[in-house]
C-alpha cells in the first residue's frame, strides 16, 4: 500500500529531512511511525500526502507513484487518505457536523448521502449528540476525535495520524487508538506518527523509528 | 458550502424529518455508545456500519485507487468523482447563497465596494447616455442636410439647364432642384411679404440649385465627401456661391464624438480602478478564509471547488454595483429632465429622450459583472496558490 524506495528530501534550506529511506506497508497493516522531532515524521507524512515530493527516489501509493500526479490530480488522490492532524485543523465557523461533512461535500456526494455517512462516522466516535454544536465548545479530546470522524467520513483506503494523541490523557489515548484499530480491522491502512512511547509499546504493533531522517527500526 | 452553518442544520433538521426511522437510529446509536465506552465494541463491528458492508466498501476503495492509476488509461481519479451536472449545480446554487450570506455578514464594507463599482459605472454611463442623445438629434439635422447653389445673376436659362443636368450626373448628388428666380421670389413673398419686393426695380434673386448630396452621414468621413462636393460646385464657372448652412451641425458632431471618445477613456480608467478595488475585497475575503482553505486543500478539494465562492462574491459585486448605478442614473436623469425638456421646446424640436432604457440597464448589468468578476478572478488566481498546507 505504502512504498517507498530510497527516499531522500532535502529541502531548499539545504537541510535534509529524509536520507533513503525505504520501507514497504502491506495494506491494511496498521503501523506506528515514532522518532524524536525534527526526525522526519512529517516529512514522511507530507510525502504519503502529496505536500511535498522527494528529492530522489520514489514514493508509491497503491501502485500509483505520488511524483507522476498532476497537480490537478492531486486532489483526487487525496480524497483516498484520511489525515488526522495534530491541530485537528477543524473550522470553528460552522457545526461539527459541517466538519465532518466537508470531505463529502467537496467529493460532490448528495445530501442524502452525506447525512447518513456523517452520522456514522460521528456516531463511531461517540459524538452523534454532538452534530449540531460548534466545535469551539468541545475538549481537546473530543475535538481531536471529531477530527477522526472527518478523516474517516469518506471511507479512505489510508489513514494518516500526526500526533493524534498528543495533548490528550492516556486514557482518551487508548480510546483513540482503539479507534484506529477498529479501522484497521476493516482493510483501512493506518499509519501513526507519535512519539508516545508507553502507548506504542501497549499495542504490540510494527514500529518504524527514524532519527535523523534515516530510518533506523522497523518491527 | 462556507459559512452555511444554520442551512446545514435546517438541512440535517429536515433529514431527521424524510429519513423516517434516521432519528430514531442514531437515538439508539447514541445509548450504545453511552452504554459502551469507544473501543470495548466488539471486534465484528466495523466503524462504518455493519463488516460485509465495510468488507464490499473495502472493494470499492480498492477498485477506486486502482482506477487512479494511469496504466487504466483513464484519467488518474476521475472516476473518483462523483460530481454530476446536478452536484455541479447544486454547488453553485451553494455559492451564490453562501456568498451572498457572507457579504450580508460585512455591511460595510460590501456596500463601500459595491459603491465604488457604482461610481465608475455611473460616471461613463451617463456621458455616453448624453452623446447618443446628441448624437441621435445631430443625425435629425443631418439628414435634411442639403447645399444651395447660388448661380450668378448673368447666367442663361440655357446654361441653367446644361448645369442642372452636369450636376445631376456628379455621382455624390442624390437629388437636385433648380428654384429658378422666380420661384424664389414668390416663395420670398409668402415669407416676407411683397411690400419689400417693390424696392427692387426687377428681381433680384439668383438661381439656386438645391442639392441634396448622396452620402452616408453614419460614416466617418462623410464631412470630406462634402467639402469635396463644394468644391467641386463651385468649380462650374456658373456657380456664384455654394452655401452649406449645417457646417454647425457638423461641428457639434465632432464635439460629440471626442465627448464620446472622452466617455469611452474614462469608463476604461474607472473599470479599472473598479476591478483593483473588487479584486482587493476579494483577496481580503481569501485571507480571512486562509485556514478554511488550508483545510479543503488538505482533504482533496480541488481549486475549482475553492475558487467558485469567492468568483460568485465578485459576482455580487458585480449586481450590487450596477443595482446602484441604475438608481444613481434614474436620479440624475429625472433631476436633469425639466431642463432638457424646456430645451428641447425652445429649439421646437420634438425630439424624444432615449436615456436608460431597458438595454442601457442590461449593459450596465453585464459591464459591472463582468468587471466584478474579474476582477475576482485576478484576486483567486494571485492568491489561492499562495495558500498551501504546511
Amino acid at each position: 500500500m505504502i512504498k517507498f524506495e530510497q527516499v531522500t528530501k532535502r529541502y531548499d534550506t539545504g537541510q535534509e529531512a529524509l536520507s533513503n529511506v525505504s520501507f514497504e506497508i502491506d495494506r491494511g497493516q496498521m503501523v506506528f511511525l515514532t522518532g524524536h522531532s525534527g526526525a522526519g515524521k512529517s516529512t514522511l507524512l507530507k510525502l504519503i500526502m502529496r505536500m511535498e515530493i522527494p528529492t530522489s527516489g520514489r514514493v508509491q501509493i497503491a501502485d500509483q507513484n505520488l511524483a507522476q500526479l498532476s497537480k490537478k490530480d492531486i486532489p483526487f488522490y487525496r480524497r483516498h487518505v484520511g489525515v488526522v492532524f495534530q491541530n485537528h485543523q477543524l473550522l470553528f465557523d460552522r457545526s461539527v457536523f459541517e466538519n465532518v461533512a466537508l470531505p463529502m461535500r467537496i467529493s460532490g456526494h448528495s445530501d442524502l448521502e452525506v447525512g447518513k455517512r456523517v452520522r456514522a462516522a460521528l456516531d463511531k466516535v461517540g459524538l452523534l449528540h454532538k452534530e449540531k454544536v460548534n466545535p469551539i465548545s468541545l475538549s481537546t479530546g473530543e475535538q481531536q476525535r471529531i477530527g477522526i470522524a472527518r478523516a474517516v467520513v469518506n471511507k479512505p483506503a489510508l489513514l494518516l495520524a500526526d500526533e493524534p494523541t498528543g495533548n490528550l490523557d492516556p486514557e482518551l489515548s487508548q480510546e483513540i487508538m482503539s479507534l484506529f484499530q477498529d479501522f484497521q480491522q476493516v482493510g483501512v491502512t493506518v499509519l501513526i506518527a507519535s512519539h508516545d512511547h508507553e502507548l506504542i509499546q501497549s499495542m504490540a504493533l510494527p514500529v518504524m523509528t527514524l532519527a535523523e531522517g534515516q530510518l533506523v527500526r522497523f518491527s | 458550502m462556507f459559512g452555511k452553518k444554520d442551512k446545514a442544520q435546517k438541512s440535517s433538521a429536515m433529514k431527521g424529518a424524510t429519513v423516517k426511522g434516521g432519528t430514531r437510529k442514531g437515538a439508539t446509536r447514541k445509548a450504545d455508545v453511552a452504554t459502551q465506552p469507544i473501543g470495548t465494541k466488539a471486534p465484528s463491528a466495523s466503524p462504518l456500519g455493519s463488516g460485509s458492508k465495510a468488507a464490499v466498501n473495502r472493494s470499492k476503495k480498492e477498485a477506486l485507487l486502482k482506477a487512479s492509476q494511469p496504466k487504466d488509461g483513464k484519467k488518474p481519479g476521475k472516476l473518483s468523482k462523483p460530481s454530476s451536472l446536478t452536484t455541479l449545480l447544486r454547488y453553485h446554487r451553494e455559492c451564490l447563497a453562501s456568498s451572498w450570506s457572507r457579504l450580508d455578514h460585512a455591511r460595510l464594507a460590501t456596500v463601500m465596494t459595491s459603491a465604488l463599482v457604482a461610481v465608475s459605472l455611473t460616471l461613463p454611463m451617463l456621458l455616453l447616455l448624453i452623446v447618443s442623445n446628441l448624437q441621435q438629434l445631430s443625425s435629425g439635422w443631418e439628414d435634411q442636410l442639403s447645399l444651395s447653389v447660388y448661380l450668378k445673376p448673368e447666367v442663361s436659362e440655357v446654361q441653367t439647364t446644361k448645369l442642372m443636368t452636369q450636376v445631376q450626373s456628379i455621382a455624390a448628388v442624390e437629388k437636385a432642384a433648380l428654384i429658378s428666380p422666380e420661384q424664389g421670389l414668390e416663395d420670398f413673398k409668402n415669407v416676407a411679404g411683397a411690400e419689400l419686393l417693390g424696392l427692387f426695380e426687377q428681381n433680384p434673386l439668383p438661381a439656386v440649385i438645391e442639392v441634396v448630396p448622396r452620402v452616408d452621414t453614419g460614416s466617418d468621413d462623410y464631412q470630406f465627401q462634402i467639402a469635396e462636393l463644394v468644391r467641386a460646385l463651385e468649380a462650374y464657372p456658373s456657380v456664384d456661391e455654394v452655401s452649406y448652412d449645417l457646417q454647425w451641425v457638423q461641428r457639434l458632431v465632432n464635439y460629440v464624438g471626442l465627448a464620446e471618445r472622452f466617455a469611452v477613456l474614462i469608463g476604461v480608467l474607472l473599470a479599472l480602478g473598479a476591478v483593483l478595488a473588487i479584486s482587493n475585497s476579494i483577496r481580503l475575503e481569501i485571507e480571512n478564509r486562509r485556514q478554511e482553505i488550508i483545510v479543503i486543500k488538505l482533504v482533496g478539494g480541488t481549486d475549482s471547488f475553492i475558487r467558485l465562492p469567492f468568483l460568485y462574491s465578485g459576482f455580487w459585486y458585480g449586481v450590487l454595483g450596477a443595482t446602484l448605478a441604475t438608481i444613481c442614473l434614474w436620479l440624475i436623469g429625472w433631476w436633469l429632465s425639466p431642463f432638457v425638456g424646456r430645451l428641447l421646446t425652445l429649439y421646437s424640436s420634438n425630439a424624444e429622450i432615449d436615456y436608460l432604457g431597458l438595454f442601457d440597464v442590461f449593459k450596465l448589468y453585464f459591464c459591472s459583472i463582468t468587471l466584478a468578476v474579474v476582477g475576482a478572478w485576478l484576486a483567486v488566481y494571485r492568491h489561492l496558490d499562495e495558500i498551501e498546507p504546511e
